[in-house]
């Protein structure tokens, strides 16, 4: 490329959103010497990972709360450690709380948690090592199609061969009769999943809860189990190190990415709400921002869903009509509330000790069926009365979020339709009393302990985060929207329909949750296809 | 508001006067409509179209009514060519592609102002439009229901259209539109003829629609006689012009990809313009651009014993094609019609077959038949393009 043509840009390439995937995704872009800029509508970088005020003189993360699969590759490429990330030195196991006070542990280690398991139930304690050993060695054969971008199946490009190799060995790695579980498994439903391995329905229901976490998905609805492998696949190609709860909370993540997009060179502008993309001759050339200015690059990644991306920003006329019936058919229903509650005292559980209470991720999902039933509300633009709650108490172990006699209790809320009849206004304190009172059969003094809360149901976090729908993962992630699906086969490889326009979201392969992954994949392919086009 | 066509069969807004003419008794349905298939004669209809003016009720047409300040980068977005460059009171024959580049639908586009257009097609894209037409200001209205429409063909037919009053169209260049009144009845006037006759459609509300018919089938001087759908596709047939639904399949529509066919492939690169915006197949169009199309659709002639449409065309023995619409020619004295053909077959070098069977009694009699292969327009009148000089 000649030098007076580069000129003719401000950057060579401008990032939309400084979630985690859009800074993994401009810090790895300047890393290769681009000229970036990454541009966030909020005052703050992160995204859904942030750490902000919950109640006067209290911090907590809003909405994302635990790391489990942050990629090796983003943590040792962005060099994370030097940027000063720590854990707090708990958070390590899961209690699925039981009515009856008598709790079941999962731990990250597994014959610790088949023993625990065993106290239930022994066929389901020995059922549990062949459960986990399937799960990882699913999550193997994944994990070859999740850590780079997918190859093509119909036009095969440099590269597309070695890959299908790759998956390929890995699946031939699986032993015979375990092939056929693995097919099967990314298309059934989690319930029978997990019928086939174990009766206790405490353990089903905690395992099931993770699978189906952010989506609009039941256990009952066929394909969720891919929840479940994802959910392996993530913390196969995550970080080890990097789990649980920052000190800080979830935005010391994107701090940190924060530093490395600054360090590595690009340029980090707030408050910059991008509210169309330029395009001339069919490419795209740059974005407008909210205040009537514009930025001109040679490139646009957009970190952003497929909704917003392709339907909002870009121009009409721009993309062709098959391309956009599909993305005005993506599903991205949010379908999970974030609740967040400052305490004046660690509530008592029944049957845990604190220390317990402060070190551990609290489950409520005594069963597949109680998962299933408060699923059943949102088709019908309800809440259930009985919501499945995922809670963690960093306080504790966290000095910095609050002064020492408060706490906060992080909340993450299964399931919340985007609309309810009634309306949010209407509603949204009879809500939080569903909540509480789902807390109160097994913390009793709750109610006695909450000063403060704040409430992002899918419409808040679709209002405050910009997020179509206020979808936790930017969409569903089922197998009809992954892979080759995610978020459509002509924008599988980060590169879109649109030339000089690339996606890095959640909302594109492989898919949500903090694990970094679609940001750092689209930078590689962003990167050679732009040496293409110069 | 936007209204599509019920599915169930109604009479057409002119019923009333054709059913008291179709002695025959003879209809067929045309996108919801009952239409004649023949009055009493197909080549009767037919002589009429060549020779004097025949007058074909035009309802089962869809009728597309395309306004707003978008409507032109609307339609330049959704066809394949330039509507931009159109000018005012002017037809165009138009195809909107798919992603792929494969053909979705084909009409006739008529501009009445810069930000209004009505567009006709023989078969519904109406979802088509309607999703396309997301982020434009621009409404896309089925109006189908609510004009009534007739064509007039034949070397008369300008005679016809002055001697009730049409002064305008004297002037009339092919192609070109005029908005103008008979008796103070509104009436939209476009030359645009589909049997390759000096032609006319003639639009008006369709509660005008039996006050059309009487002015102009009932002339007092000039002839002017009834024709069906069958006089008329033979017409159209001869003249060359392929039919969505008959001799080529919308993308929507076919299940085996090979079906859908490229603008290229219908021999219509004259309707793809890349000098204007992006357009809804561009990219996959440039891309396939330069490669020759795998098939054709051309024009076929032969002389035989009878019109076999469906039937396989063979050189040395294997089949490099299929007919589509085969008519007899009563003006060429010729079987003509349409046929798809893979270009590798169409060098000449082999001569080209057409197989088909012909029932005997109890077993058919396949028959061969040698067929020339060549342009798709079999027969054009001097009368076509002929427009005479305004006077001052």
């Amino acid at each position: 490329m000649k030098r007076s043509q580069r000129d003719l840009h401000q950057y060579d390439i401008a990032v939309i959103g400084a979630g985690h995937n859009g800074l993994v995704c401009a810090a790895m872009l300047a890393k290769s010497g681009k000229r970036v800029v990454l541009l966030e509508a909020r005052q703050k970088i992160g995204g859904l990972c942030v750490t902000e005020e919950i109640a006067e003189d209290v911090q907590g993360s809003v909405c994302a709360h635990l790391v489990h699969g942050l990629n090796k590759r983003v943590v040792s490429d962005l060099r994370l450690s030097k940027h000063g990330i720590t854990f707090a030195d708990g958070f390590q196991s899961t209690i699925a709380l039981n009515e009856d006070g008598q709790h079941l542990t999962l731990t990250r280690d597994v014959a610790e948690t088949k023993n625990n398991i065993a106290s239930f139930s022994t066929s389901d304690a020995n059922n549990y090592l062949k459960f986990d050993e399937r799960l990882s060695a699913f999550a193997r054969v994944l994990s070859v199609l999740a850590d780079e971008p997918m190859p093509s199946i119909v036009h095969a490009a440099k590269g597309d061969e070695r890959q299908w190799h790759k998956a390929r060995q890995a699946l031939a790695k699986l032993p015979a009769d375990q092939s056929a579980d693995f097919l099967h498994a990314l298309s059934s439903s989690l319930a029978d999943f997990l019928d086939d391995y174990f009766e206790t329905d405490l353990l089903k229901g905690a395992l099931a809860h993770d699978a189906v976490m952010g989506n609009a998905l039941g256990p009952r609805s066929p394909g969720s189990t891919l929840g479940l492998l994802y959910r392996r696949t993530t913390e196969l190609l995550g970080d080890p190190h990097y789990f649980g709860h920052p000190i800080g909370g979830i935005g010391a993540i994107s701090d940190a990415l924060g530093k490395a997009a600054l360090e590595a060179g690009a340029d980090i502008r707030l408050g910059a709400d991008v509210t169309g993309l330029n395009v001339i001759d069919g490419s795209v050339v740059g974005v407008t921002l909210e205040d009537g200015q514009t930025i001109s690059a040679r490139a646009v990644v957009s970190s952003l869903d497929p909704r917003k991306t392709f339907l909002s920003l870009l121009p009409a006329g721009t993309a062709d009509l098959r391309f956009l019936r599909k993305m005005r058919h993506w599903r991205c229903e949010g379908a999970a509330a974030k609740v967040n509650f400052a305490l004046d005292a660690i509530p008592e559980f029944v049957g845990l000790s604190e220390e317990e209470v402060t070190r551990s991720r609290l489950l409520i999902c005594p069963s597949t069926d109680y998962l299933e039933f408060a699923f059943n509300h949102t088709k019908y633009e309800e809440f259930s009365d009985y919501p499945a709650l995922e809670i963690v108490i960093p306080t504790a172990l966290d000095p910095t979020l609050a002064e020492p006699d408060q706490h906060v209790m992080s909340i993450l809320v299964h399931y919340c339709p985007l609309h309810v009849k009634e309306g949010w206004n209407k509603v949204r304190d009879r809500f939080v009393e569903r909540i509480i009172r789902v807390l109160t059969t097994f913390a009793p003094d709750i109610a006695d302990v909450i000063t403060a809360g704040q409430v992002l149901t899918p419409a808040d976090i679709a209002q405050d985060f910009g997020l179509t729908g206020g979808h936790w993962h930017h969409g569903d992630l089922s197998l009809d929207q992954s892979f080759f699906f995610r978020p459509d086969a002509a924008a599988m490889h980060y590169e879109t329909p649109v030339p000089g326009l690339y996606v890095c979201g959640a909302g594109s392969h492989p898919g949500g949750s903090l694990t970094g992954t679609p940001g750092h994949n689209a930078a590689q392919v962003i990167l050679t296809r732009e040496k293409e086009r110069a | 508001m936007n209204t599509r066509p019920s599915p169930s069969m109604s009479p057409t807004p002119f019923h009333l006067r054709t059913a008291r003419l179709c002695l025959s008794n003879a209809w067929v349905g045309q996108n919801g409509w009952t239409k004649v298939d023949f009055y009493t004669d197909v080549l009767e209809e037919y002589w009429a179209l060549r020779n004097g003016a025949g007058i074909h009720d035009l309802t089962g047409l869809l009728h597309y009514r395309i306004v707003g300040a978008d409507a032109s980068s609307f339609l330049d977005y959704l066809t394949t060519v330039n509507v931009g460059m159109m000018p005012e009171r002017t037809a165009r024959h138009v195809l909107w592609c798919d992603d792929q580049g494969h053909v979705v639908g084909d009409g006739i586009l008529y501009r009445l102002k810069p930000d209004e257009f009505r567009l006709f097609t023989q078969q519904s894209s109406y979802l088509w439009f309607a999703d396309a037409s997301v982020g434009f200001a621009t409404v896309v209205e089925d109006v189908s229901r609510n004009f009534g429409g007739l064509a007039i063909q034949g070397p008369d037919a300008r005679n016809v259209l002055q001697a009730v009053g049409l002064t305008d169209v004297a002037a009339m260049a092919p192609m070109e539109v005029v908005e103008t009144t008979i008796q103070n009845v509104p009436v939209l006037v476009g030359r645009v003829s589909s049997g390759a006759e000096l032609g006319y459609e003639l639009f008006v509300d369709a509660n005008d629609a039996p006050f059309l018919w009487d002015e102009l089938a009932h002339h007092r001087i000039l002839l002017t006689s009834p024709v069906g759908v069958s006089a008329f596709h033979t017409a159209m047939v001869e003249a060359g012009h392929p039919r969505l639904g008959f001799d080529f399949l919308s993308s929507e529509t076919t299940i085996r990809g090979r079906r859908s066919v490229t603008p290229m492939e219908l021999d219509m690169n004259h309707r793809v313009d890349f000098n204007k915006p992006h357009f809804i197949g561009r990219r996959a169009l440039e891309q396939k651009w330069t490669a020759p199309p795998h098939q054709k659709l051309c024009g076929i002639t032969y002389d035989g014993p009878g019109a076999f449409s469906g039937c396989p065309i063979r050189s040395k023995g294997t089949d490099v094609g299929a007919t589509t619409s085969i008519v007899w020619s009563p003006k060429l004295a010729r079987h003509v019609g349409l046929a798809w053909i893979l270009t590798s077959a169409m060098s000449g070098a082999e001569p080209l077959e057409l197989h088909a069977h012909i029932a005997d009694e109890l077993k058919a009699e396949p028959v061969s038949v040698p067929v020339s292969v060549g342009p798709r327009r079999h027969y054009r009148s001097a009368t076509f393009l002929e427009t005479p000089v305004a006077v001052a």
